[in-house]
């Protein structure tokens, strides 16, 4: 076991881990933080998608100890106050929303996305979608929502900019 | 159409969708109970032996572990949606390589996966039975020592002359078709959670399908009274017919018994590729005929469906397969046999479809091949054939509402078809070539075949004082949205914004008996539930106002959410305070309304013949694909896809897409990519990364096309399409890639590797030539 | 059950340290996404894992002496995002930008692909056209080693068990080169390569006579490797679809694909041979391009 600091939607937590626990392990089973899905615990769906210092990674491959230090947002940080991020309020607005098992971690990529490139098209948002599997919606709407974010996120608004 | 509705028609995002954006949707494996124990199932390694013994001291000693079961621990009685031919853990033999034998339950996931390494099972080794056709050949090898020739089901049926269909044909072809077993992908890996009380009740929480189903043939299983398992619905993460049964269930409920403690076990994905319920792949040898005009002269085909080790649901997948396609078309002469065969692979079961897009893919490549004989194009052979309302089919179905006509046109229409077809032309470049397809199909709203002893759904509307109302059903939602289309519905009947109406979720204990969420079934059976049991609110609520005003209650409506005088419209109360005197006139009880829908003149179908209409309604739908084929890879790129679907009335139009969407991509899986291959029994992609499911960038925009004739029988004349879209997506694809280059793919998937070794067959001149009979 | 203890190395010492106080055990961890997958599917359990993401000196992309410095630990994503690379190595760009996913991207590394040796590492056939020198630390110092030769078998380097990879050389004689990195999978995104391409050369601009030209494949036999015939046969030679055709079917010719559940033998032959061929027009164009 080690001690370590997370820090988790703006939230320092102190933790006993062992060294080789994910970082999907440990939201999920030690933080309750079970919006982070484990779809495959491969790196081959996307479902456990977090942020870590604004850039999106598979939590199912990311050690929990090399976490330290860094800001950590789950898909439970994004929304400020009871107000969904536009992403959230897009993915809803549209119906990019199906059974939801992928959304946590299609919209943590989304809001990455936006940050790096607050405009993109629909050919670049369905590559920098394409680490997340999604096996109800086709896409399509998701594509419009993440469109349709772009035109409410200012540069800047997005929370990995915060 | 027009649409006097104000919340029937309207595009309405579901109504759980902000749990699932924020992440509060609690999933299967979301579930966590105090003093919880991780288990694992112990799988077979070996696709045929027979179990010599199973020595589990050395895991029970180990620290952490709180509970070890075999076969022992269960009452191990043979058990089966359809055919009892399953057992909660191996007894005798082990069939195939993921058969459960035992399982685990310790404090943590790491000791109870190295509490498995301790388990000792001496197999004896069988010869495995892998091959279908081998296996019903050869009676010496049985999966099943009581089931001779691996036959699990046989069909056979014969409609009209076929024979003499046959002889007055102007052309006709036969082919053989074959599928692969392909699995549902469900985002969400299966799980439960399950403990016990005291006094012997059991509470399972699972993603599921329809608890209901799933307690009955739990209760079977466990030996045990249905009333004394709770079966909870959780959010679930997708199941496309992948989690109407699951043996993972019966499992965690011994295995909690056995520790003493609630238990959880979550499937990993390898456990779902290797040891759920994939799609049955089938063998279909088909003929079929045109006359000089174009009609159809008769159908013929053999089946045979592969069932894996263990039959669940697909005898009726197999049924499905013999059968549906036939009334798409005015067809008349049919011979069908198709055989349900055991062999030592993964159980095969529900998915998306049920056996439909398999046939579909044999029949619509076929209409393209008997086009092109008599020489008319694919829109005029399907406009000449198709359905039309009011029709009888073949198999006695009724088609009270039939739009595939208009489908076909809006298709054709919004794709130019006929004038863009390329022939087998290339583009400039020599190596590229462009072709578009079409395909239509049939699919049902209900089948009156899913459950023997009842048709029908059963809803609960209750109305507080406050005016709030909750729906109660027990249909699943698995992410289709049918608590959104219930909402939508009791919003309608009540006169209420669909924000004042809440779905429960499905629970065994407070739930209305339901069947659940297959065979399309929900928004027209369950639905029609709903829209009785919120009419019965309704009334209810009237009776009470007009007793208040002293009026008759004949003399009110409900209008708009207010309680109105027919007489003198002015004269209204809305909706919460006559929600509020209903309740008081019942001393302060919220205002039960309950609703049962049976379906009227639908029946079992003959057990020999199949015949009888199976459901209230059938929807329909024609798909149209592009695609660009590049010949000297084999990959096929899919540019677009126009979808038109006979959906009766959208309840919810913006679902409907999603559904279009989403069987889209399915289907475009199917065609292309998805496989689980199988070597001696064993799958050799048990994963994401070799078993691929369309990414974001493998699927084109699709455009949705709602055709919305008026149902008799659905809800607000509603149909199904969740199922439907999904039927005639990889039949397209394939008429596509033939106008493209000329070849036709008749194994799936079309692989890029399959499409090289067609196009060379061509060259060779060896491809079937494609001219008349 | 699994015990690991994990340092975060801060240094190259501190690493080549660890390595020798814990011996064949030991296994560095960059990115880490292959080593979590290793050792989840049990192919290796190591008591200690040594982390190197912190290391400066394995760190950045930068112009050294003749050349460019791409250290061991950049990720995939840093790759493609560098002007640097972009402007003078876009074929290498393109290979990283091929690996995985963004998500995988963001996390795995340069060095952990190559070290990882896999026949598939799509950075790999960049690499080698590029003509990349390998520098590495071990206990008697530096040594700098050419990629080709780099790869001992499927899944093995010619790294010592002391030895630490401490990034790469592309050499300042191929920056704004031709190159054209071409992959083939099933699947469009999120996926392994089939089989792949890389191309690297030189031409004179006038009449496209080639001045130097490197081949290299992957998934092409066990180990990543030059096309060496068809290298030959381009050398010199005036770059045409014809000849790109012909370059192909040398290169199918001399490559060693085996049959997996993947892909048959047959069918990466095959597209070696269009992989090639494309990658060669396209380093062509590139040629042209920058000429025109």
């Amino acid at each position: 076991m080690k001690e370590i600091t997370l820090n988790v939607n703006g939230e320092n937590h102190r933790l006993e881990i062992e060294p080789h626990w994910t970082l999907l392990y440990v939201l999920r089973e030690k933080l309750d933080l079970v919006g982070t899905k484990e779809g495959c615990n491969a790196g081959d769906c996307g479902a456990c998608t977090v942020l870590i210092d604004g850039k999106a990674i598979n939590s199912c491959l990311f050690l929990a100890v090399r976490s330290e230090g860094r800001r950590i947002v789950t898909i439970e940080g994004l929304a400020q106050n009871g107000k969904l991020h536009p992403v959230q309020q897009a993915f809803v607005d549209v119906g990019a929303v199906q059974c939801g098992f992928c959304t946590p971690g299609m919209v943590l990529r989304a809001v990455s996305l936006l940050a790096e490139n607050p405009q993109p098209d629909a050919t670049e948002i369905r590559q920098a979608i394409s680490g997340n599997l999604c096996r109800c919606t086709g896409y399509v709407k998701i594509v419009q929502a993440i469109e349709l974010a772009a035109q409410d996120v200012t540069t800047g608004s997005g929370v990995s900019d915060e | 159409m027009s649409n006097a509705y104000q919340v029937v028609g309207k595009r309405a995002p579901l109504v759980d969708s902000i749990d699932k954006v924020v992440g509060s949707a609690r999933f299967g494996a979301d579930i966590k109970l105090p003093g919880m124990l991780e288990g694992k199932i112990l799988r077979s390694p070996h696709p045929h032996a027979r179990i010599r013994y199973v020595d589990t001291a050395a895991a029970e000693a180990l620290p952490g572990v709180l509970g070890v079961i075999t076969a022992a621990d269960t009452p191990m009685v043979r058990y089966g949606t359809i055919i009892p031919d399953q057992t909660i853990l191996a007894t005798d033999k082990v069939r195939y390589i993921g058969d459960e034998v035992a399982a685990v339950a310790a404090v943590d996931l790491e000791t109870a996966e190295a509490a498995l390494r301790l388990i000792k099972v001496d197999y004896e080794l069988l010869p495995p039975v892998l091959d279908m056709e081998a296996a019903m050949r050869d009676d010496s090898l049985r999966v099943h020592n009581d089931v001779p020739n691996n036959i699990a089901d046989h069909i056979h049926f014969e409609r009209g002359d076929p024979d003499g269909g046959r002889r007055d044909a102007y052309a006709c072809f036969t082919r053989r078709f074959t599928t692969p077993a392909v699995h549902q992908c469900y985002l969400e890996p299966n799980s439960c959670v399950a403990t016990w009380s005291e006094n012997g009740s059991l509470t399972l929480w699972a993603p599921n399908q329809g608890p209901f189903a799933a307690r009955l043939v739990l209760a079977r299983a466990l030996v045990m009274p249905e009333d004394k398992i709770r079966f909870i619905q959780t959010f679930t993460g997708g199941a496309f017919g992948g989690k109407t049964w699951q043996q993972v269930w019966p499992i965690t409920a011994v295995l909690a018994r056995k520790a003493g403690r609630p238990v959880r076990i979550v499937l990993t994905r390898q456990e779902e590729f290797e040891a759920t319920l994939p799609r049955v792949p089938m063998i279909i040898d088909l003929s079929m005929g045109v006359y000089r005009d174009g009609r159809l002269a008769f159908k013929e085909t053999r089946i045979m469906s592969g069932n894996g080790a263990y039959s669940i649901s697909a005898p009726a997948v197999h049924y499905v397969a013999a059968t549906r396609y036939d009334s798409l078309y005015r067809l008349g002469n049919i011979r069908c046999t198709a055989d349900l065969v055991y062999t030592n692979t993964v159980p095969t079961g529900m998915f998306r479809g049920f056996g439909n897009p398999q046939m579909h893919f044999a029949g619509e490549s076929m209409m393209d091949m008997l086009a092109e004989a008599v020489g008319i194009d694919p829109v005029e052979i399907r406009r000449r054939n198709a359905a039309l309302p009011g029709d009888t089919s073949a198999h006695g179905w009724y088609l009270g509402s039939c739009a595939v006509q208009e489908t076909i046109e809006k298709a054709a229409e919004a794709t130019d078809l006929v004038n863009r077809r390329r022939g087998g032309r290339p583009l400039a470049d020599g190596k590229t070539f462009w072709g578009i397809g079409m395909a239509s199909c049939i699919h049902v709203a209900g089948n009156r075949t899913i459950y023997k002893p009842y048709d029908g759904s059963n809803a609960r509307v209750q109305v507080s004082g406050d005016g709030s109302v909750v729906v109660y059903s027990g249909e699943a939602d698995l992410g289709q949205g049918c608590r959104t289309v219930f909402a939508q519905i009791a919003a309608e009947v009540l006169g209420v914004p669909m924000d004042a109406v809440t779905v429960a979720a499905a629970d065994t204990d407070f739930s209305p008996f339901a069947i659940g969420t297959v065979a399309s079934r929900v928004t027209t059976l369950g639905g029609l539930a709903v829209d009785l049991a919120a009419k019965d609110a309704r009334d209810k609520i009237l009776a009470a106002a007009a007793e208040n005003w002293g009026v008759p209650a004949q003399a009110l409506d409900m209008e708009n959410g207010s309680v109105i005088s027919r007489s003198h419209p002015e004269r209204r109360l809305s909706f919460p305070v006559a929600a509020e005197i209903a309740s008081d006139a019942l001393g302060g009880k919220p205002v039960i309304g309950v609703g049962e829908y049976r379906t009227e003149g639908v029946v079992l179908p003959d057990p020999q013949t199949k015949y009888g209409n199976i459901a209230i309604a059938y929807s329909f739908g024609t798909q149209v694909a592009e695609v660009l084929v590049d010949t000297e890879t084999g990959r096929v790129r899919v540019l677009r896809f126009v979808a038109a679907h006979d959906v009766g009335r959208a309840i919810n139009p913006l679902g409907v897409e999603g559904q279009i969407e989403g069987g889209i991509a399915q289907g475009i899986g199917y065609a292309l990519l998805e496989e689980i291959k199988m070597d001696r029994g064993r799958v050799l992609n048990p994963d994401f990364l070799d078993y691929r499911i369309p990414t974001s960038v493998d699927i084109p925009p699709i455009e949705s096309i709602l055709v919305e004739p008026d149902d008799p029988n659905g809800p607000f004349g509603a149909k199904s399409v969740g199922e439907t879209a999904v039927v005639p997506t990889v039949a397209a694809v394939a008429n596509a890639i033939y106008d493209a280059i000329g070849v036709r793919l008749t194994d799936l998937p079309m692989t890029p590797d399959r499409i090289l070794a067609a196009l060379r067959e061509k060259r060779a001149g060896s491809q079937p030539s494609s001219s008349g009979a | 059950m699994v015990r690991i203890e994990y340092v975060e190395a801060a240094s190259s010492d501190e690493v080549l340290a660890a390595l020798s106080q814990w011996g064949p055990d030991a296994r560095l961890i960059a990115g880490g996404t292959d080593v979590l997958m290793d050792i989840r599917r049990g192919k290796y359990t190591p008591p200690v894992l040594i982390g190197i993401t912190e290391i400066p000196e394995l760190q950045g992309i930068r112009p050294t002496e003749g050349g460019l410095w791409i250290g061991a630990v950049t990720t995939h994503h840093a790759v493609t995002m560098s002007p640097l690379v972009l402007e003078r190595y876009p074929v290498l760009a393109s290979a990283s930008g091929k690996v995985g996913s963004h998500q995988i991207r963001n996390v795995a590394t340069i060095g952990g692909n190559i070290c990882n040796a896999v026949p598939c590492a799509d950075t790999a056939p960049a690499l080698l056209a590029l003509d990349a020198q390998a520098h590495v630390l071990g206990p008697e110092g530096k040594r700098v080693l050419p990629l080709d030769g780099f790869f001992a078998g499927p899944g093995r380097s010619v790294l010592a068990r002391n030895e630490l990879l401490l990034g790469f050389v592309l050499p300042d004689r191929l920056a704004g080169a031709g190159g054209s990195y071409h992959k083939h999978s099933w699947r469009e995104a999120l996926d392994i390569q089939m089989c792949g391409a890389a191309v690297v050369l030189t031409a004179d601009p006038g009449d496209c006579r080639c001045l130097e030209a490197r081949i290299a494949l992957g998934t092409a036999g066990p180990v990543p490797r030059r096309a060496d015939a068809a290298e030959a046969a381009l050398k010199g030679a005036v770059v045409n679809e014809e000849l790109a055709s012909e370059l192909g079917r040398i290169a199918a010719a001399e490559a060693r694909p085996r049959t997996s559940a993947r892909a048959t033998e047959e069918y990466r032959r095959e597209m070696i041979e269009v992989l090639v061929k494309r990658a060669i027009l396209d380093a062509l164009a590139h040629i042209k391009g920058a000429r025109s």
